[in-house]
C-alpha cells in the first residue's frame, strides 16, 4: 500500500471538512482492493457489491465520529471483514466463512485462463492448498501476498499486534508449503 | 515448491485479476451514490483547535522514525497545516534560504495551500507567502556576511514563483470565480503588493549593485501584480461587485502611486546631465495624466490601460537609469577591488548579471529605449525582459 501521506491528507479533509471529493479519491484508490477482498469471501456478485459500498459508507460515518484511523486501507479491510462476518451471521442459508467458495469462484470465473496459468505458475496447486488452510491463515496470506498490505496494516485489519501477524504469516506460509509438498502430483490437471 | 515460489504465485492472483475485478459501471454508480449520500452532511470548517483535534485522530507522529524518512518535510508540512506547532515546523518559520529548515518551511506552505478549501483561501495564502519571501530578502540583506548573493537569488526566485501563482489565482478567479470573491482577493493583493514593493525598495538600498538587479526585478513583478489586482477590480466593478466610489478611489490611488514614481525617476534622470531616461519618464507622466482625465470621465478601463502604459514606461526609464548608474558603479567597484578576487568581477569586466547592463548602455540610446508603450520590448535596455503586461487580466 502506498501513498499513505496522501491518504492522511484526504482523511484529514474528510474528518474536518467533510469533503466528498476527498472521500471520492479514497474510494477510487481502494474500491478495487476492497471489492476483491469481499469477492473472495462472498459468492454472489450483488452481495459483494453491497458490502463494498457499505464498507465505504461506514468508513465515512466512523471517521466523522472520530474513530482513530491509522491506516486507511487497513481500516477499510477491517470494516469489510466485519461486514462479511455479519453477512454470514445473518444469512443462515449461506456457507460459513471457512467454506467460502473463493477458489471455485476463481476457477469458474476464468477457467480457460486459469488452465494456462496452472501450466506455468502452479497456481492451481496453490489455490487448492489455500482452500485447505483455516480461514485465519488464508486471510493473512491473501492480505499479505495478494493485496500486499504491510504487517502493520494487516494487524490493524485483523485486530492483532504486528508481532502476532508476523507469527501468523510465518505459520500460514509454513502450513501452505507443507500442504504443497504433500499434495499429489496429479493435482495439476 | 519453496516459499519464494509460493509468494510469487500468490502475487499473480492480483496481477492476473482472476475474478476479483469489479464491474466498472457498478464502480461508477456506487461512487456517485456514496458521494451523494455523504454530500448531504453539511461541510464544517474548523478553527485551529478543531484542526488539531482532527489531526490527533489522523496522524500518529513518531519523530524518531520520521526523521529517517525522506518524507519528513512533507509530513511536517502537513503538521504545519494543522497549526500544531510541531517543533521543526515552528522552528522553520524563521528560516531563510540556505538554512537547513528552509525546505520544511516551503513544504509546509505548499501543504497549507494544498488543503485550502477554496480558490480564495489559496490565493490569500499565496500572497501571504510572497510576504514571507520579501521578509527573507530583508533579513538576508541585513546579515553581516560578505556574500549573500546565493541566498538572495534563491529568495528572489521564490518570490517570482509565488507571484506567478498569485497571478494565476487572480486570473482564475476573475474568469471563473464569483466577482465578489475576485474583488476581495484583488483588494488584498493590491494592499499587500504595495507593502511588499515598499519593503523591497527600502531593502535595495542596503545591497550591492549586482544584488540590486535581482531585487529590482522582483519589485517590478510585485508592481505588476498590484496593477493586475486593480484590473480585476475594474472587471468586478463592471460585474457590479465593486461600487463606483471604490473603483474610482482604487484607480486614483494607483495613478497617484505610479505618478509619484514617475516624478522621482524624471527628477533623477534630469538631475544628471545627459542622463538618459528623462524622456521616457516624461512619457510616463503624460500617460498618467491621460489616465486621470479618463478617471474623471469614469472610464475606468481606459484609465487603467493608461496606468499600465505609465507603469511600463516608468519601469523602462528606471532600467535606463540603472544601466547607466550601474555601469558606472561597477566600474568603480572593479577598480577598487582589483586586488581582491570577487566572483562577480573578473579582470575588470562584469560577469554574472552585469553584462546585460553594460551592453545595454552601448546599444540602447535614448531614442531606442523609449518605445515600450505598455508592452515588453526586445530592446529593453537591461536585457531583463519586462514582465507580462497585466492588461489581459482586465
Amino acid at each position: 500500500m502506498s501513498n499513505s501521506l496522501q491518504d492522511k491528507l484526504l482523511l484529514f479533509r474528510i474528518r474536518l471538512q467533510r469533503d466528498p471529493q476527498a472521500f471520492g479519491k479514497l474510494y477510487d484508490a481502494y474500491v478495487n482492493r476492497i471489492y476483491r477482498f469481499v469477492y473472495f469471501k462472498i459468492p454472489l456478485v450483488e452481495d459483494a457489491q453491497d458490502i463494498t459500498s457499505e464498507t465505504f459508507l461506514r468508513f465515512w460515518n466512523q471517521v466523522q465520529e472520530g474513530a482513530p484511523v491509522t491506516h486507511v486501507g487497513a481500516y477499510l479491510y477491517r470494516i469489510a471483514r466485519n461486514l462479511v462476518a455479519d453477512h454470514y451471521r445473518t444469512r443462515q442459508d449461506a456457507l460459513s466463512i471457512d467454506a467460502a467458495p473463493e477458489l471455485e469462484h476463481l476457477l469458474l470465473s476464468d477457467a480457460k485462463g486459469l488452465i494456462k496459468i496452472e501450466e506455468s505458475l502452479d497456481i492451481g496447486k496453490v489455490l487448492k492448498a489455500l482452500r485447505l488452510l483455516k480461514d485465519e491463515y488464508r486471510e493473512a496470506i491473501i492480505l499479505r501476498y495478494v493485496d500486499e498490505l504491510t504487517t502493520t496494516e494487516i494487524a490493524e485489519a485483523l485486530g492483532k499486534s504486528p508481532g502476532n501477524v508476523r507469527v501468523l504469516l510465518h505459520r500460514s506460509l509454513d502450513t501452505l508449503r507443507t500442504l504443497l509438498r504433500t499434495a499429489p502430483p496429479s493435482s495439476r490437471t | 515448491m519453496n516459499s519464494k515460489h509460493i509468494i510469487t504465485t500468490l502475487s499473480h492472483l492480483q496481477r492476473l485479476r482472476i475474478g476479483g475485478e469489479p464491474d466498472t459501471s457498478w464502480v461508477r454508480s456506487s461512487r456517485a451514490q456514496l458521494l451523494a449520500r455523504v454530500a448531504e452532511q453539511a461541510p464544517a470548517r474548523g478553527g485551529a483547535r478543531q484542526t488539531f483535534g482532527a489531526l490527533r485522530g489522523v496522524f500518529s507522529f513518531n519523530a524518531a522514525t520520521l526523521v529517517a524518512r525522506p518524507v519528513l518535510a512533507g509530513v511536517l508540512a502537513v503538521a504545519a497545516v494543522m497549526g500544531s506547532g510541531v517543533g521543526a515546523v515552528s522552528a522553520s518559520l524563521g528560516s531563510i534560504p540556505g538554512d537547513p529548515l528552509y525546505q520544511i518551511k516551503l513544504a509546509s506552505e505548499r501543504a497549507r495551500i494544498a488543503v485550502a478549501q477554496s480558490a480564495t483561501d489559496k490565493a490569500t495564502l499565496r500572497i501571504e507567502y510572497v510576504g514571507r519571501r520579501v521578509d527573507e530578502v530583508t533579513r538576508i540583506a541585513g546579515k553581516p556576511e560578505n556574500d549573500n548573493s546565493a541566498r538572495l537569488n534563491t529568495a528572489v526566485q521564490h518570490i517570482k514563483q509565488d507571484l506567478g501563482s498569485v497571478q494565476q489565482s487572480l486570473s482564475d478567479l476573475s474568469k471563473t470565480g464569483e466577482p465578489a470573491d475576485a474583488a476581495e482577493v484583488a483588494n488584498l493583493v493590491d494592499k499587500k503588493s504595495e507593502e511588499y514593493s515598499a519593503a523591497l525598495e527600502k531593502t535595495n538600498t542596503q545591497l550591492r549593485v549586482p544584488e540590486q538587479v535581482a531585487v529590482k526585478e522582483a519589485k517590478a513583478l510585485v508592481d505588476d501584480i498590484s496593477v493586475q489586482a486593480v484590473a480585476v477590480l475594474v472587471q468586478a466593478h463592471a460585474n457590479g461587485a465593486v461600487s463606483n466610489d471604490d473603483i474610482a478611489a482604487k484607480v486614483g490611488e494607483k495613478i497617484d502611486t505610479i505618478t509619484n514614481k514617475a516624478n522621482l525617476v524624471a527628477n533623477t534622470s534630469t538631475s544628471t546631465p545627459a542622463m538618459p531616461g528623462s524622456e521616457t519618464a516624461n512619457q510616463a507622466l503624460t500617460a498618467l495624466g491621460a489616465a486621470k482625465d479618463l478617471l474623471d470621465q469614469q472610464d475606468y478601463l481606459s484609465a487603467l490601460t493608461k496606468v499600465i502604459e505609465g507603469k511600463e514606461l516608468v519601469q523602462a526609464a528606471e532600467k535606463i537609469i540603472d544601466a547607466t548608474t550601474g555601469a558606472a558603479a561597477l566600474s568603480a567597484l572593479s577598480a577598487a577591488s582589483s586586488t581582491v578576487a570577487d566572483p562577480l568581477i573578473v579582470g575588470g569586466e562584469t560577469t554574472v548579471g552585469i553584462t546585460p547592463l553594460t551592453t545595454s548602455t552601448t546599444t540602447c540610446g535614448t531614442s531606442s529605449c523609449q518605445q515600450p508603450q505598455g508592452t515588453s520590448s526586445a530592446s529593453e535596455p537591461t536585457g531583463v525582459s519586462t514582465s507580462t503586461s497585466p492588461s489581459s487580466g482586465g
